[in-house]
């Protein structure tokens, strides 16, 4: 256990699949050697096998008794080979042969894009963005022989000590999320780092100041004042992925309750369950349930006239509501106020003013008119039109 | 009464028990070794040079490490044959030829360059296995050459007796390492040279130990890199100790 800990919340109902922040994590992280099929952060399309192939059926975590349960190892080809272009040929004239990959694909992180499950006359599908979940018991941690993995105290970020690693891959057995990838010309062990680089200077991660569907917020979970804070602890609105996999991973999702299969917008997904509830059962357990009641109820509130600072959190209006970055120094010389902002945080409202009842329309109306131009019908356009 | 039987008993085991000495004398096994008057180590790193013609054989005794995490391999009874042949250079470094059964051959890359006629620095070099492992072989010496008593833990070495590996794998080649205790290794000078080569269903692998004086014990380990051996899960001998 640290003493803080970082948490992000993806609000899957705005995700659109744009796979921004893949390529924001690819540019920032992942563009080294030996890092080209790695994707520290994945978006994949569910129901589908993900990204590597299989990851959430074969296994890893801890069973019942906490006891490591591995999974076999992925190889290569579930992960999906980098392709390679000869630009060349491209760039500098070359042969007449058209320019192709240098091996025929056949996996890849985003392979199944879109195909999602079908059942009579209703296709359906959504999109899970995953990084590592920087666990509170992080199996990769207790895999290691090396104790090369690392759980930093003051904010909960889970590194591999590049020092201490010999590639033994442990770590990629145990980790139930497949979020470890192994690096051939460092013959090392690479993970996401949660941009901690970037935090430390009051920034937020990448993946999260690229995303243009402002799915993403991120704080600390222990301070309440964070959006994190609010949306996990205090409204209980986003779920761990596999809970059951006993890591208690903290990237936290607000499941999709919206739109309905049929009939009218504001119809729950309990009503008119375009995704089957199976499923989203089967990925975050049973409480799935729970929030989304507890999110239609909102909902309804809202139609009729009320408020609901759960749903002004989720709208995610700019980067000061959905980011709340508290560097180690701020903490460290002022532990007792943590939920401080710090100066170099992003510039936004503060927090106290979003949600209350008071704040709520012209808080509605304000996302419409900052969204118009690049508004994707998130689960709240409707309510935004309205 | 029942005082004095405990340190009677007490006196009669102490009594009766070998020294320690004797006891990892008695676990000792002999290596032969050949001295020969080579000014430079390179002609001998190839195993068809002369000097290794009528360098003394012995065939190792290997063992298999039990399993050490749920889902390992338990011991399928297999070990690899392994011999040794070791001569010995006037500044006192023993030069060993170790040859082991492998009917796979098992490297390590170190990721592939995809050619192109443009600029040949942008590409990043690709990862082409995520799940090899690479054959390996290590020699374990004490840092403290010489003959001793008792022998450095197996467990690499510990704190007050810690230990040099000549740690070589396939496609990646020898590193030095130095441990003193399990999970402890950490890079421990100039790799030495080496050879190594796989023909007809197994590898020849010749390294240099600095320094290795007469009675020095050492051990040996053996990974099969197509079996997922890595890390604890590997073939081991006991102590040797060098003629
Ligand atoms: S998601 Fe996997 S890699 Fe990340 S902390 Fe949890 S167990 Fe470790
Ligand atoms: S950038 Fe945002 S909206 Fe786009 S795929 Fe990533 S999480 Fe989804």
């Amino acid at each position: 256990m640290s003493k803080h800990q970082y948490a992000m919340v993806m609000d899957l109902n705005k995700c659109i699949g744009c796979q921004t922040c893949t390529l924001a994590c690819k540019k920032q992280w992942t563009d080294g050697d030996g890092m080209d099929y790695m994707y520290w952060n994945n978006v994949e399309t569910h129901p589908g096998a993900g990204y590597p192939r299989d990851w959430h059926r074969i296994g890893g975590g801890f069973d019942a008794q906490r006891f490591l349960r591995p999974s076999s190892l992925p190889p290569l080809e579930d992960y999906g080979a980098a392709l390679e272009y000869d630009y060349g040929q491209r760039l500098y004239g070359g042969s007449n042969k058209p320019v192709m990959p240098h091996r025929l694909p056949d996996y890849g992180p985003n392979w199944e894009e879109d195909v999602g499950g079908w059942d009579t006359n209703n296709p359906y599908y959504f999109y899970l963005p995953r990084i590592c979940n920087h666990c509170t018991h992080p199996a990769c941690l207790e895999a290691c022989p090396r104790k090369a993995i690392y759980k930093r105290q003051e904010d909960g970020i889970v590194l591999i000590d590049q020092d201490r690693c010999r590639g033994y891959r442990y770590c990629i057995k145990a980790c139930p999320y497949k979020k470890i990838y192994f690096n051939e010309v460092t013959g090392k062990s690479e993970k996401c780092i949660f941009c901690y680089p970037r935090l430390e200077k009051g920034r937020v991660n990448a993946c999260a100041a690229q995303c243009p569907g402002r799915i993403r917020f991120v704080g600390l979970l222990d301070d309440p004042d964070s959006p994190v804070h609010k949306l996990v602890l205090k409204y209980k609105v986003a779920l761990g992925l596999f809970p059951d996999k006993g890591t208690h991973p903290n990237v936290y999702y607000v499941p999709p309750f919206n739109p309905p299969k049929e009939g009218f917008a504001g119809r729950s997904l309990l009503e008119d369950p375009r995704l089957p509830l199976a499923y989203l059962k089967y990925l975050f357990g049973p409480k799935v349930v729970g929030v989304i009641e507890f999110l239609h109820a909102e909902l309804v509130k809202v139609q009729s006239g009320g408020g609901s600072e759960v749903l002004q959190l989720l709208i995610g209006r700019d980067e000061g509501v959905r980011y709340r970055i508290v560097p180690r120094q701020v903490r460290e010389a002022a532990p007792g106020e943590v939920g401080r902002r710090t100066s170099d945080a992003p510039a936004g409202p503060a927090l106290t003013l979003m949600g209350t009842p008071g704040k709520a329309a012209p808080e509605v109306a304000g996302h419409a008119a900052a969204g118009a131009s690049n508004c994707h019908g998130c689960a709240l356009s409707a309510h935004c039109r309205a | 009464m029942r005082g004095l039987a405990l340190a009677l008993i007490i006196i009669g085991i102490v009594a009766l028990s070998p020294p320690a000495r004797a006891v990892d004398e008695s676990g000792a096994l002999p290596l032969p070794v050949k001295s020969v008057d080579a000014a430079t180590v390179t002609p001998l790193l190839d195993p068809d040079a002369p000097a290794w013609s009528d360098a003394p054989e012995s065939l190792l005794r290997f063992n298999r490490t039990p399993p050490l995490y749920v889902g390992d391999a338990t011991d399928d009874g297999h070990r690899p044959e392994v011999r040794m042949r070791a001569l010995r250079l006037p500044d006192g470094s023993l030069v060993l030829c170790a040859r082991w059964s492998d009917a796979t051959k098992t490297t390590s890359g170190r990721g592939v360059r995809y050619p192109d006629a443009g600029d040949p620095h942008i590409y990043p070099i690709h990862t082409e296995n995520t799940g090899a492992f690479p054959d390996a072989f290590c020699a374990m010496v004490p840092k403290r050459r010489g003959p001793q008593s008792p022998y450095p833990s197996m467990m690499m070495g510990e704190k007050a007796d810690p230990v040099e590996l000549y740690y070589w794998r396939a496609g990646v080649g020898l590193e030095l390492l130095a441990a003193h205790g399990r999970a402890s290794t950490a890079p421990g000078g100039t790799a030495q040279p080496f050879a190594a080569r796989y023909h007809d269903g197994g590898w020849t692998l010749i390294v240099v130990l600095p320094s290795l004086t007469p009675k020095t014990p050492l051990c040996f380990a053996v990974w099969d890199g197509e079996r997922q051996q890595r890390d604890g899960l590997k073939y081991f001998s006991l102590w040797y100790e060098a003629q």
